[in-house]
């Protein structure tokens, strides 16, 4: 039932209401002209009320609005929104006030494109947007995925109207931590270690084949932390890679476990492990790999693949050559090894090079863990019930220690665990990687009590909306590193705001990039003078009801024409 | 007859009245002045100034109540009480002279007096008076003693009515470097009042300030303080330069502490020889050679002394009867300072070689820095002179297995041929060129193969047998590193039938290498455990790694050889040498004792293949203890939130024991930060300089944070599908 329909309804039963109490009213007296007016006006007034809070539509004729934006050429406009430069036409503060004051069908744009804040309105019209040419220098940055101490940061982007070039990663120092050739299409990927946890600075430097820096961008890193996550590793015989995993595993704080089954019912390492749920359920990873696997009852099996259910990780790793069961066991929980026991060279980026066995093409569910540099996948996982299941078919990870590169060891160890190891207990607030000041930044997940502490040091409560993932928005005002406070333990949660002027490029190529792709959904050539119904204007309608309730009172009320009442 | 009443005992409550008054309008004025004297002149002029006011005061006060005598009172007594009936006169006159009626009146007059009321004249308390006075004088009271207490240069600009003067400013400044004489480095100005200078430099400050202050000193945040005279206008001051160093200039009277400058010591270079003729350290004397000829050339940062020393050992002997005699000579260079060249033709008759017998020679220079000079010494060439027998075997070439050590190339000579190889580019046809760029190559990869084993590396093909001895290559340079000949070479200890440098083919010569996935592969691979870098404990961990780094320099530098880019090669090949020369510095060679401690056999049990109480053994495996996460904690921190003084505290602690390649930049940080805590541009640059100066924890695991329920119900809905 609409609004409308139910305001129609509850009016219709008070109209009966009134009719009801006059005739039991009026009973006594006799029935003049006075009481059929009366009987008259209650549905007259109870249609004008519904009048009045739906008014009837009206067709406005198609127009189109000139929409000055940031960049405009100085001329004649309609509407001029506050980001554009000063000229003689109306200012409007957003796209949205300048369509309720001027309705129109079509909105073309001129200028650089529309900001985020007028976006949503602009799907409500057809847009028309001649684009000006593609900004130069950095015109994109991906937002890096969450990375830890320790971890490798990769941040991805691309440069526009450069020819040949390079960018460089700056450190927190300042100094060069990655140096990366443009792509023919302008690409770049650059990658460096982060040393601490912590809020962090990086600089991203374009520069053009004679070394002259031409464009520059902040990129601000959070290095995050989490709980160590419990790991047992079963494998079948005992070998380098799980040495050199339980170095790494010690160095870095795991809690890690591992049991060797060496035949005959005599095993190594620590006691090992009972294959029950009440054990699996206080491992975070448990990485088996194709001998321990077979060499598990089809109970434990069960119980592994339960608690992987509910929630825990697990990594099938293999050491050497996969015998046909157990293929097949792994190919039905969506993981899929290539037919054939030869290992191939694979080379990493980084310069690194591994033994593998080839993976099968990957099913739509499973995502890569891990590429080579042609970007076929070498290692990828799935979800499984909340768990997730990880395929591992590198033989020789632990060559990378021998040959001085135990960074890159604990980068892929870290990376494989970080992706399938159970989730923590607590959430962890969804910010975005940045924001720019004067900017509305949506956060997400968040727990009330939120408050986010400006540079300054004033707290601003949040308001989540439980209905709506539990975001809020904040406007930000200083740029700084702000930082949200939420969640039970309260956690605190740093988030920068850039500078107003911040990313010129990336951000004009993001506003044009959105305004074409509203123009293109909403392609304005065929309908530019369609009419174009809008709520009409509801006052006339509220006068008319206000008139008719005063009639009514007055004809109940007034004593004109009435008999002198009775001396008591 | 009646007798007139006490007129004094009426009078004295008014006399002290009349005192109290006076008194107490005099004693402000002076505490008053007492305390400007206390304040100006100190307590003794205070007590003269606070006695003789007393006195003052005594006497005004007699004064004032001299005037109420018995006069005034009858005057007093006629004026306030009728019943005198202005006859008080006759109070005072002497009863004999007067006449009756007079007589009666003043009896009337007594009796009246007696019963009637006394006068009730009083001087009044004169508030209007008083207050000010008493106001006025706390007012200066305590301007005397809360007036800000200043320096006397202060007071007298006071006194003298001067505004008040503006803190010091620096507006000129000369930092005059004067470096040690031996470097032969002219004196020189340094921009600004950081510089960097050789050590031992002397430094010179001329600054000036506007407003002159009173004194100036330069303050080293390691706590030294060189205070500047006063020469005219200027501040002086002079200081050597032993070590670097931060300091600011603080002059008296400075409204804050002025920015930090910086000193950069640049150490003396020890003295580098190189061995011009001969192209290898060991040489043949051909048949008849008379004379040896040697060049060397040493090369400073500032000089070589003109003369060297050279070394010659001569050994005599074959087999067990070896002799040695040293003897030394001092040769004089020629060419410039920096870069000497030492030559010498050595006489072999008068060195008294006969066949068989060697002779070795080392240049040993020192630079010219007075006092401590520092020495270098060149590898050690040897002249062998072929014995008689040797030239008997001389037609039997092929089939007579000469016995000679493997002396190998080492990574300098590797370097040299590479460079010399470059040089004559040019003039060499390509096929030449890339034929010699792959003999170096070779030995490249020969030199690469024997450091490898040092690491327990695989090795492969057969490399020549080289002994624990060729360890030691001239790649040191200096002898003191390098075993001495007299001193037992290090042993590795191996198990039976391995010899020391057979790799994996012990047993297995000719055994077809292993295939991955053959039922034998697996053992093959980690059965012996040649290939584990931690089980090759010859050295430290730290050497190890830093040998690893030169093979891979060495690794590096072979393929491009091979490929004929020596051009390519040689920056690899210099990094490997450094690795090398860091190598052998190693202060000790780490040897782990990996004795076998195993739990005697059990004989009962022996081959039987029962398997009851075998339990697995206790896994002890400690993580590393990350040494920077004071630090990494900061780092963190400071992103948001000012440091407390303790933060700050326990950064320096770390800072003291941390290996930190620019230790004064991180001091320089630490001291801005410290000077003021809410400076956000000096928290980035603290931040920065901790980022240069820790590691890289080991990379840590992130775990996703959990979904909200709305995720959960999708993936659990996805499992049941």
């Amino acid at each position: 039932m609409t609004f409308a329909l139910a305001t129609g309804a509850i009016l219709v039963l008070a109209v009966l209401l009134g009719w009801l109490r006059l005739w039991r009213w009026q009973a006594a007296q006799p029935r003049g002209p006075r009481f059929w007016a009366l009987l008259a006006l209650q549905p007259l007034a109870a249609g004008l009320l519904w009048l009045a809070l739906h008014p009837p539509a009206v067709t406005v004729p198609g127009s189109t609005l000139v929409v000055a934006t940031r960049g405009a050429p100085p001329g004649a406009y309609d509407i001029r929104l506050p980001e554009a430069p000063a000229s003689a036409s109306d200012l409007a503060p957003d796209l949205a006030t300048a369509l309720r004051q001027r309705p129109a069908t079509t909105v073309r744009v001129v200028g650089e494109g529309l900001e985020p804040r007028d976006r949503a309105m602009a799907r409500t019209v057809s847009v028309q947007f001649a684009p000006p040419p593609s900004p130069t220098g950095l015109i994109r940055l991906d937002p890096p995925p969450p990375v830890g101490a320790g971890g490798r940061l990769q941040i991805s982007g691309a440069a526009a109207g450069i020819d040949g070039g390079s960018v460089e990663l700056l450190d927190p120092a300042g100094k060069r931590a990655a140096l990366a050739e443009l792509a023919p299409d302008g690409s770049f990927t650059l990658a460096g270690q982060v040393r601490a946890a912590g809020a962090a600075d990086w600089k991203i430097v374009l520069r053009d084949t004679a070394g002259t820096p031409s464009d520059t961008a902040d990129i601000p890193i959070t290095a995050l932390e989490s709980p160590p996550p419990r790991l047992w590793v079963r494998a079948g015989a005992p070998g380098p890679e799980l040495k050199y995993l339980a170095r790494w595993a010690a160095d870095a704080g795991l809690d890690f476990g591992s049991d060797v089954t060496l035949g005959g019912g005599v095993t190594m390492g620590d006691s090992p492990l009972a294959m029950t749920a009440a054990t699996l359920a206080r491992l975070d990873v448990l990485v088996l790999d194709e001998r321990s696997w077979a060499g598990l009852s089809a109970s434990a099996r069960a119980a592994v693949l339960s608690a992987v259910r509910s929630g825990m990780g697990l990594v099938l790793r293999t050491s050497g050559p996969v015998p046909a069961p157990v293929r097949t066991a792994w190919s039905t929980l969506g993981l899929r090894l290539a037919t054939g026991d030869t290992p191939r060279e694979t080379r990493l980026a980084g310069g690194t090079t591994v033994q593998s066995l080839p993976l099968a093409p990957l099913g739509t569910d499973a995502i890569p863990w891990l590429r080579d540099t042609t970007g076929r996948p070498v290692a990828a996982w799935r979800s499984y019930g909340r768990g997730r299941i990880g395929l591992w078919p590198v033989l020789d990870s632990y060559a990378l220690v021998l040959t001085g590169k135990s960074t890159a060891f604990a980068g892929l160890w870290s990376n494989m665990f970080s992706a399938v190891a159970r989730s923590t207990a607590t959430t962890r607030p969804d910010l975005p990687a940045w924001g720019y000041s004067g900017e509305r930044v949506s956060i997400c997940g968040l727990s009330s009590p939120a408050q986010m502490l400006t540079p300054g040091g004033t707290a601003i409560p949040l308001h989540p909306d439980p209905s709506a993932r539990s975001c809020a928005g904040y406007w930000p005002i200083t740029p700084g590193w702000h930082r949200l406070r939420s969640g039970d333990p309260v956690t605190e949660t740093p988030l920068r705001i850039l500078p107003a002027d911040a990313h010129p490029n990336i951000r004009a190529a993001a506003r044009r990039e959105a305004t074409l792709l509203l123009a293109r959904s909403r392609p304005a050539a065929a309908n530019t003078t369609a009419d174009r119904s809008l709520p009409g204007p509801a006052w006339p309608w509220w006068l008319a009801f206000v008139a008719v309730a005063a009639l009514l009172w007055w004809l109940e009320r007034a004593r004109l024409g009435r008999s002198a009442p009775e001396p008591i | 007859m009646s007798v007139a009443p006490d007129f004094a005992a009426w009078l004295r409550p008014i006399v002290w009245r009349v005192r109290a008054q006076t008194a107490a309008a005099a004693l402000p004025l002076v505490l008053a002045a007492a305390a400007i004297a206390w304040r100006l002149a100190g307590p003794g002029a205070a007590a003269a100034v606070a006695a003789l006011g007393l006195a003052a005061t005594a006497f005004l006060a007699l004064r004032a109540s001299a005037r109420y005598d018995q006069r005034w009172l009858l005057r007093r007594l006629d004026a306030e009480r009728p019943d005198v009936e202005d006859s008080a006169d006759l109070l005072l006159a002497e009863p004999a002279t007067l006449g009756l009626l007079q007589r009666l009146q003043r009896d009337r007059l007594i009796t009246r007096l007696e019963t009637g009321p006394a006068i009730a004249t009083q001087p009044d308390w004169q508030p209007k008076r008083l207050v000010p006075i008493w106001g006025l004088a706390l007012v200066t009271i305590a301007d005397a003693i809360f007036w800000p207490r200043g320096g006397s240069a202060e007071v007298e600009a006071l006194i003298r009515g001067e505004a008040d003067q503006p803190p010091p400013v620096l507006v000129a400044r000369t930092l005059r470097i004067t470096p040690p004489g031996y470097t032969g480095l002219p004196a020189r100005n340094a921009e600004g009042l950081s510089a960097k200078a050789p050590a031992g430099s002397t430094l010179i400050w001329r600054l000036r300030f506007a407003p002159v202050p009173e004194s100036a000193t330069l303050v080293f945040l390691d706590g030294r303080r060189v205070s500047l005279t006063k020469q005219n206008e200027d501040f002086v001051g002079t200081a050597r330069l032993d070590r670097s160093a931060l300091y600011r200039v603080v002059a008296t009277g400075e409204a804050r502490q002025g920015p930090l400058h910086r000193l950069d010591a640049i150490a003396d270079a020890p003295p580098v020889v190189r061995v011009l003729v001969p192209a290898t350290t060991l040489t043949s004397a051909t048949p008849g050679q008379s004379r040896w000829a040697l060049s060397f050339e040493a090369r400073d940062d500032h000089g070589v002394r003109a003369t060297a020393r050279l070394r010659l050992i001569r050994a005599e002997g074959s087999g067990e009867n070896v002799r040695f005699r040293e003897s030394a000579m001092v040769l004089s260079g020629t060419g410039s300072p920096k870069a000497r060249r030492f030559s010498v033709s050595l006489d072999l008759n008068a060195l008294g070689l006969t066949p068989g017998g060697e002779l070795v020679a080392q240049l040993s220079v020192a630079d010219n820095k007075p006092g401590t000079a520092q020495t270098a010494q060149s590898p050690s060439l040897i002249l062998r002179v072929p014995s008689e027998k040797m030239a008997e075997a001389a037609g039997l070439e092929g089939m007579v297995q000469r016995v000679m050590p493997a002396y190998f190339r080492s990574q300098r000579q590797i370097i040299i041929d590479i460079e010399a190889l470059l040089k004559e580019r040019r003039r060499l046809p390509a096929a030449t060129f890339t034929a010699r760029s792959n003999n170096i190559g070779a030995d490249q990869r020969i030199l690469r193969l024997r450091y490898g084993q040092f690491l327990g590396e695989e090795s492969e093909g057969q490399p020549k047998a080289p002994t624990m001895a060729d360890l030691l290559t001239s790649d040191g340079g200096a002898p003191d590193k390098v075993a001495p000949a007299d001193k037992p070479a290090p042993k590795l200890v191996l198990p039976e039938g391995h010899d020391a440098y057979d790799g994996h083919n012990h047993g297995a010569g000719d055994r077809a290498p292993p295939v991955f996935g053959s039922d034998n592969g697996e053992l093959a691979g980690y059965g012996h455990a040649h290939g584990d870098s931690e089980t090759a404990t010859l050295f430290d961990p730290e050497t190890r790694a830093t040998l690893g780094k030169a093979l891979d320099a060495m690794w590096q530098a072979e393929r491009s050889l091979r490929q004929a880019e020596p051009a390519a090669a040689l920056p690899q090949a210099y990094a490997a040498l450094n690795f090398i020369k860091d190598v052998q510095q190693a202060t000790r060679i780490f040897l782990q004792r990996t004795g076998t401690n195993l739990p005697p056999i059990d004989m009962a049990r022996r081959l039987t293949g029962k398997r009851e109480g075998i339990a697995p053994g206790r896994r002890s495996l400690d993580g590393q203890d990350y040494p920077d996460a004071v630090p990494a904690a900061l780092f963190a921190s400071l992103a948001t939130s000012s440091p407390s003084e303790a933060d700050l505290q326990r950064l320096e602690r770390w800072l003291a024991q941390a290996e930190v390649a620019d230790k004064l930049s991180v001091v320089a940080a630490i001291d801005a930060v410290r000077s003021d805590p809410d400076c956000a541009p000096c928290r980035t640059t603290l931040r920065g300089a901790i980022w240069a100066a820790i590691a890289t924890p080991p990379a840590a695991v992130l775990r996703r944070p959990a979904g909200d329920a709305a995720g959960r119900r999708y993936l659990d809905a996805l499992a049941t599908r």
